[in-house]
């Protein structure tokens, strides 16, 4: 496991919009206060990042592309053997019998199975092409800042998981303190991907059947990766959760959040502000405030008693 | 029973999610099913189906696993720990446990480069993957069959998954009549293949820039497989001035609009009840509209599908140029 | 001197009597013929399985490979997919869009296209 971050928190939710960016947003602005040895954000949903809005952040302080392996083919050396066309799992090579092979860009993963078959080493190991993009923002609050690192994927390209491991790569290198990582949507194996050496996983839910099934998909991926979990329910009193906190508990999810349903958030998401500072005394903000609080204690023990201020 | 030529298919599509494709797509069986066709529902978005609940169906008949992909493994009595494979894994699903190297199965997807560059060879495979599920319910409320599909958290998208899912849609059919497919979100291989085979598409769209670049794109798509497409707008008052924009673009490509629908705080609400929205709120402005696009579907498209198809697909498949750079 | 074509249909158990399959990608089978262009007299049948029937992704652009491997030079069947399309046409695959006929029908129709 890469060195870098002394603590690794996840917030994920699966499909729908439970509010995983609102919690991770939100709890990223009130843990900023509390770590001292550095806070960092990644968003790690790549089709279509928006931490950066809900936090209202301007220009990022500076853009880098993620390379994937692309293969760039010596034709002078290619035999036309075909070995390549039989590795490709996303059938992104093909081959007219005698020619060199086509390879489709986007239907390439990038994996290097190509490279590694290539009987005549015809394929370059340096040959790439852009994937998407990373930007690293300072997001400055109440005198206190941390980083926010945002990671996409360019417009037409399928295939999101190098997108997310290279953004978290990223995002690990540049953390000392505390990882804060907002997985995005989803429940494929780009979420397994975006939780990898989490110390806790906060799942985010909420009090609808679509909420109960979303939370089921993702403490299956979490219990089975062996990792701890916190379910924090979203807004809060629009519907029965008692099947939800059943749920939670078959799983061995340690504790429940809950954040009441508050008219105010849609208000403050669209003035670019975190609820906890547009509206602190509103009881969602006391509930998050709840969660960070709990949250810099159980993370004492790795980030050092030095690390966590005023816990 | 009102019958159509042959068994066609007709594919409800949007690109992105979330832009209340479930929510038309219950409507429109809903409303076919009372003119009395033929018909079969199948739920092709398996990375979050939801057209069952949007139909209120909460058990199945028969629940089929699907299998597939290869997940790899490293036989622990070759491996020297040398590393290489935790370095060569583009996806990061090598990982140190206890000293010892380790593939984690939530995170591998079978590529075989691991197991090339191994120099001891020791990375096997294992295939026959649960990599998902086919449920049926084979007499919804309303008369008709429900095919769903849904992959395993953990496990990637699937375009073989939506073919067999619509594979089951048309067997339990059997004969004439209408398959009537809520298509997968995104644009990737699990796009693709809820839409070839169709006839007829239902494409939904919001008032947002994200969304009309979706449209262009699944609209490209659906030229280049003939599938005669129309339009439903849908939350058009969250920006009444994109709405122009999209018109536009309809206009401009001779897609017809068979609706407008506005934003209805119902339409969560009967997905939240598990009921479809024109029983819970039959009388919301979102019901109403969504109403009239699937009556139109019902009459003017139906049963003489042919004839309008002819009317509206494209004059000429569109030509696909591979993306290069 | 007989100008032969070999033609390829996207089919279910393959054969000449199965019916054309209603999609590319994921047919079971392709089921190669040699025809005389000019008589369309069938010449040869042969069926193989698609290996882009069991492929999680990428499914049209294998089927077009296995095709470019067995000398494919007409493909008949339902219109292919953006990714296999273009594969199709770099193997030098000519596209026939053709569905509803029995193989050995549509064998005659394809001639007829093609001229």
């Amino acid at each position: 496991m890469p060195s870098g971050p002394k603590a690794i928190v996840s917030v994920t939710g699966g499909k729908g919009g439970t509010g995983k960016s609102f919690v991770a947003t939100n709890l990223a602005v009130l843990l900023s206060e509390r770590i001292s040895n550095g806070l960092v954000l990644a968003d790690l949903d790549v089709e279509a990042p928006n931490d950066h809005i809900l936090l209202g952040v301007g220009d990022p302080l500076n853009v880098i592309e993620i390379e994937i392996f692309f293969p760039k083919i010596d034709y002078k050396k290619c035999t036309s053997c075909g070995a390549c066309v039989k590795a490709c799992d996303t059938g992104a090579i093909i081959m007219a019998q005698g020619r060199p092979p086509f390879v489709f860009p986007r239907l390439c993963s990038g994996c290097m199975a190509c490279y590694y078959v290539c009987p005549e080493k015809a394929i370059a190991r340096d040959g790439k092409r852009v994937l998407g993009y990373i930007r690293t923002y300072r997001v400055e609050r109440n005198g206190k800042s941390f980083m926010l690192v945002s990671g996409t994927i360019r417009e037409g390209e399928e295939h999101t998981p190098p997108a997310i491991v290279a953004t978290k790569r990223h995002a690990m290198n540049m953390s000392r303190g505390l990882l804060l990582v907002d997985t995005g949507a989803g429940t494929g194996n780009g979420i397994s991907a975006a939780i990898q050496y989490s110390d806790l996983v906060i799942a985010v839910t909420e009090p609808t059947p679509l909420g109960l099934h979303d939370l089921e998909s993702i403490l299956k991926i979490v219990s089975g990766m062996g990792y701890r979990s916190w379910v924090v329910i979203n807004r809060h009193g629009i519907g029965p959760e008692e099947e939800h906190v059943e749920l939670a508990k078959q799983y061995g999810v340690e504790r429940i959040y809950r954040i009441p349903y508050s008219p105010i958030v849609p208000r403050a998401y669209s003035r670019g502000m975190p609820i906890v500072e547009y509206a602190p005394d509103d009881p969602a903000s006391k509930a998050l405030e709840e969660l960070a609080r709990d949250l810099a204690v159980e993370l004492e023990g790795k980030l050092g008693v030095a690390g966590v201020v005023g816990a | 029973m009102t019958t159509v030529q042959g068994q066609v298919e007709l594919v409800v599509a949007s690109g992105k999610g979330g832009v209340g494709k479930s929510t038309l797509t219950s409507t429109i069986a809903l409303v076919l099913a009372k003119h009395g066709y033929r018909m079969v529902a199948a739920d092709t978005d398996a990375e979050a189906p939801n057209l069952h609940l949007a139909l209120g169906v909460n058990t199945w008949d028969t629940v089929e696993d699907y299998l597939e992909g290869r997940i790899a493994y490293i036989r622990e009595d070759k491996c020297t720990q040398c590393g290489v494979c935790a370095e060569v894994c583009v996806y990061g699903a090598v990982e140190v446990v206890n000293g010892k190297h380790r593939i984690n199965p939530y995170i591998c997807e079978g590529c075989l480069t691991c197991s090339l560059a191994c120099p001891e060879k020791a990375i096997r495979y294992r295939f026959k993957i649960k990599a998902g599920e086919i449920r049926v319910a084979r007499r919804t409320r309303y008369g008709f069959p429900l095919v769903s599909g849904e992959i395993t958290p953990g496990r990637p998208n699937s375009g073989k998954l939506v073919t067999e899912v619509k594979n089951k849609a048309k067997e339990i059919l059997g004969g004439d009549g209408i398959v009537l497919i809520d298509a997968a979100a995104g644009i990737g291989c699990q796009v693709i293949s809820s839409l070839t085979g169709a006839k007829i598409g239902v494409l939904v769209a919001e008032p947002t820039p994200a969304s009309l670049s979706d449209l262009k794109r699944i609209h490209t798509l659906t030229r280049h497989f003939m599938i005669a497409p129309m339009l439903v707008i849908n939350k058009y008052d969250i920006n009444e001035e994109f709405v122009s924009e999209i018109e536009k673009y309809a206009r401009e490509n001779n897609i017809p609009i068979i609706a407008e629908v506005p934003y209805d705080d119902n339409v969560p609400k009967a997905l939240s009840q598990l009921k479809p929205l024109v029983e819970a709120y039959p009388n919301s402005p979102a019901s109403k509209a969504m109403i009239e696009a699937a009556e139109y579907i019902a009459t003017e498209v139906f049963p003489d599908w042919k004839k309008w198809w002819s009317k509206y697909k494209p004059k000429k498949p569109a030509p696909y140029i591979p993306i290069i750079k | 001197m007989i100008m032969v074509v070999r033609i390829a249909f996207a089919t279910g158990s393959g054969g000449l009597d199965d019916e054309i399959y209603s999609r590319l990608g994921r047919a079971p089978t392709f089921t190669i013929v040699d025809v005389d262009e000019k008589t369309g007299e069938i010449l040869n049948v042969k069926v193989i399985e698609n290996p882009g029937y069991t492929a999680g992704s990428g499914a049209g652009v294998k089927a077009a490979q296995a095709l470019g491997d067995e000398k494919v030079q007409v493909y008949a069947g339902p219109t292919p997919g953006p990714n296999a399309y273009a594969a199709l046409q770099y193997l030098g695959i000519k596209v026939v869009p053709l569905t509803g006929y029995k193989v050995r029908d549509a064998v005659k129709k394809v001639l007829e296209m093609l001229a």
